[in-house]
């Protein structure tokens, strides 16, 4: 990469002759060099001992109170041995409203009143009440052309939310069911996550949403 | 003498051994590598500030350069993380961790065409990787957002560099290993470690769900934490005695600071991941890890200070000393604040807000950077045999960028808490159309504004820096002829 360093050591007194400022060069380096750092050997401040003796043991009842025993599936910090560890309780009604707010409010408002003209309602509508296989038919497949709700008719597109579409399964399916059909007034009872895997082995072979025909003639009100 | 006292010999500074290799040939030989290190990474440097000007204006002025779709926030955000982490940062490790390597090993620089090689191609590299980020390409995972493309690139760069690092070690002379050469070679073999892990586990053989996340911020982490730090130590280690001609205070104060450092920091990373989907025993040794470093930094802090107590002046003086002990001090401090940080009670507050970006950059700029920067004002009159042209440009790298890099910590922390306190509070809505309404991002604004402002002091500060460096390096023969080094303030005596 560059000259060798035979060549480079040049000392005084050899050949190569020096001008001034080649000398002048050398010197301001050798001047402005200190010598390559050494290490003193002070002893260990005793204090640091104590502080370190300190955060040792902090760090261990750390470990004990929130370490969760080292097991792989504890997540909660305050866990502690015989609280259910594991997978929460399903809870229908919790998850079908946090299922309800993401999916569903966006045209069926938050309160279940639905857009006129646009987006039929929830809310005391005889679609959801009744026999609970029509609402999780419409959950399973989807929804699409004339439909009649309360007096006002609606033309649109209820997606589906079964295997065509976001590929719920069957406690999601019964749990948004069973939030809609016991809130808004509506009074309805549960879905139960059995009566959902029965509608949907029944309907397997159906491809594509259902018109509100169909589902009139199976399930009237 | 017994073999035991034999044995100390080899330790004790106090015995002489006769260096056959000068230190001006050592500096000779490296001349090229670190040139090369040493100009691109400031090259990344100007690059990176550009990058981190437009991500900060957008962040209040979102209308800025919207449309131009490579200055997207997602994009131009990630290009200043990685041109700055890969860019200037590794290239600024690789020309004063090794040069300073060279240094201590007193031996005659081997191979030195294979710095050239890997400096080369990792440049490429990260060009190659900043250009994949700006066109789109990225990656979703934070420090790794480069193309996986070139991965391989810079992995193979990397371990011609390492590699190199640790042959230097083999041929040294022998006799005492000094503390830097300790962090250094640590370094060299953790950084690989690093990025091999991460970039398989990630990209190659990605591991399954929340492993991913964990091993994302075990890198991330640790390229600080294992990667910069010791680097960053290390030059401290080096210059801090060696400008003041006086001893390190403590070898078993660097020893211990040494190993606790190797022992804890790799487990710390988890913090990131406080509140999240992961065992709970993996997050609580993260926490007890980040706050046992509070054991390297004292002991650090400590060796530090009384290695350099009582010479205030020297420190004013000398450019390299300013910057040093500013990062020193940012150590300290930037790690007091990351193991408070860890604690789950300030970091429900602190997490996902910007109080979270000012510890990175209190980390990686205020420590880091200003070390760097100390370190290349120490070696480049030795590698180019030239004087720093202007005291004045200076100083004016010095004051702005820490008057910037203070206002931007200020900003930041202060922010990120408001930030944090609201985001806790279910009350306050993050946006409203009510411009009169007490919001999450109408509280934090000012705040952000005031953060620009401290990126355009970081902006002069690299220019002054730049336009110096430009000019040792292309100005006129004369700057060789000046009497003594470039000093900052009058010399009463010698120094």
């Amino acid at each position: 990469m560059s000259d060798s360093p035979t060549n480079r050591q040049q000392l005084p007194g050899d050949d190569a002759p020096y001008d001034d400022d080649d000398i002048h060069i050398i010197h301001s380096q050798l001047m402005r060099e200190k010598d390559e750092p050494s290490e003193g050997f002070s002893p260990v401040p005793i204090v640091l001992l104590f502080l370190f003796g300190g955060l040792v043991f902090w760090g261990g009842v750390y470990i004990a109170n929130f370490g969760g025993k080292f097991r792989w599936d504890v997540y909660d910090p305050n866990w502690e041995p015989g609280m259910t560890a594991g997978p929460a309780v399903k809870d229908k009604w919790k998850t079908g409203e946090r299922l309800f707010m993401n999916n569903c409010k966006a045209c069926h408002q938050e309160n279940g009143a639905g857009v006129p003209g646009s987006y039929p309602p929830l809310a005391g509508s005889s679609w959801v009440v009744g026999d609970d296989h029509r609402i999780v038919k419409i959950l399973l497949n989807g929804l699409s052309g004339p439909i009649d709700v309360e007096g006002s008719s609606y033309d649109g597109a209820m997606p589906s939310y079964g295997p065509s579409g976001a590929g719920w399964d069957d406690f999601k399916i019964a749990a948004v069911a069973t939030w809609v059909r016991g809130n808004f007034d509506n009074g309805a009872p549960e879905v139960a996550e059995e009566t959902v895997a029965e509608v949907r082995a029944e309907t397997a072979g159906k491809s594509g949403a259902w018109s509100g025909a169909e589902l009139l003639d199976a399930h009237p009100f | 003498m017994s073999p035991f006292l034999s044995f100390f010999n080899k330790i004790d500074p106090q015995v002489e051994t006769k260096p056959k290799v000068a230190l001006s040939e050592v500096d000779h030989e490296m001349r090229l590598p670190v040139l090369l290190f040493t100009i691109s990474g400031i090259l990344w440097l100007l690059i990176g500030t550009f990058f981190a000007i437009v991500a900060s204006f957008k962040m209040h002025s979102p209308e800025l350069l919207a449309n131009f779709e490579p200055l997207t926030f997602g994009r131009v955000r990630s290009a200043h993380l990685n041109a700055m982490t890969y860019g200037w940062a590794n290239n600024a490790v690789f020309a004063v961790g090794l040069w300073i390597m060279a240094r201590l090993c007193k031996a005659h620089i081997r191979y030195a065409s294979m710095l050239i090689i890997a400096g080369v191609f990792w440049n490429i590299g990260v060009t190659i990787g900043i250009i994949g980020i700006l066109t789109g390409g990225l990656t979703s995972v934070e420090w790794l957002e480069m193309p996986p493309q070139v991965g391989p690139l810079l992995a193979f760069s990397y371990v011609l560099i390492g590699m190199w690092g640790i042959l230097m070690f083999r041929f040294r002379e022998r006799g005492h290993v000094y503390v830097s050469q300790w962090y250094i070679l640590g370094a060299l073999f953790w950084f690989p470690w690093l990025y091999v892990v991460a970039i398989t586990m990630i990209f190659l053989e990605p591991a399954r769900g929340t492993i991913q996340a964990l091993t994302n911020w075990w890198f991330g982490h640790n390229v600080l934490g294992l990667w910069y730090t010791p680097m960053g130590l290390a030059a401290i280690y080096y210059l801090l005695p060696k400008v003041l001609g006086r001893p390190i205070y403590s070898y078993y104060l660097s020893l211990l600071g040494f190993w606790s450092l190797a022992l804890f920091y790799n487990w710390a990373g988890v913090h990131h991941l406080i509140g999240g989907p992961i065992p709970v025993w993996l997050i609580s040794a993260g926490i007890v890890a980040s706050v046992m470093m509070v054991i390297p930094v004292v002991v650090t802090a400590i060796n530090h200070h009384m290695s350099a107590v009582g010479n205030a002046r020297a420190v004013w003086q000398s450019p390299t000393l300013r910057f040093i002990v500013f990062g020193a001090m940012s150590y300290t401090l930037a790690s007091f604040f990351g193991s408070w940080m860890a604690l789950r009670s300030v970091n429900v507050v602190t997490h996902f807000t910007q109080f979270t970006i000012g510890h990175a950059h209190h980390g990686v700029y205020a420590f880091f950077t200003m070390t760097m920067f100390g370190g290349i004002y120490f070696m480049m009159p030795r590698i180019l045999e030239r004087e720093w042209p202007s005291a004045m440009l200076i100083k004016v790298h010095f004051w702005c960028a820490a008057i910037g890099i203070g206002m931007m910590l200020v900003a930041l922390h202060v922010g990120g808490w408001i930030q944090g306190m609201d985001l806790n509070n279910p009350d306050i809505p993050f946006f409203s159309p009510d411009s009169s309404a007490r919001t999450i991002l109408g509280a934090l604004k000012p705040w952000l504004f005031s953060r620009s402002i401290s990126g355009i002091l970081l902006t002069i500060a690299h220019i002054a820096f730049f336009v110096n460096f430009a000019l040792m390096l292309i100005g006129p023969r004369a700057v060789r002829y000046k009497e003594g080094p470039t000093l900052l303030a009058a010399e009463r005596k010698g120094a």
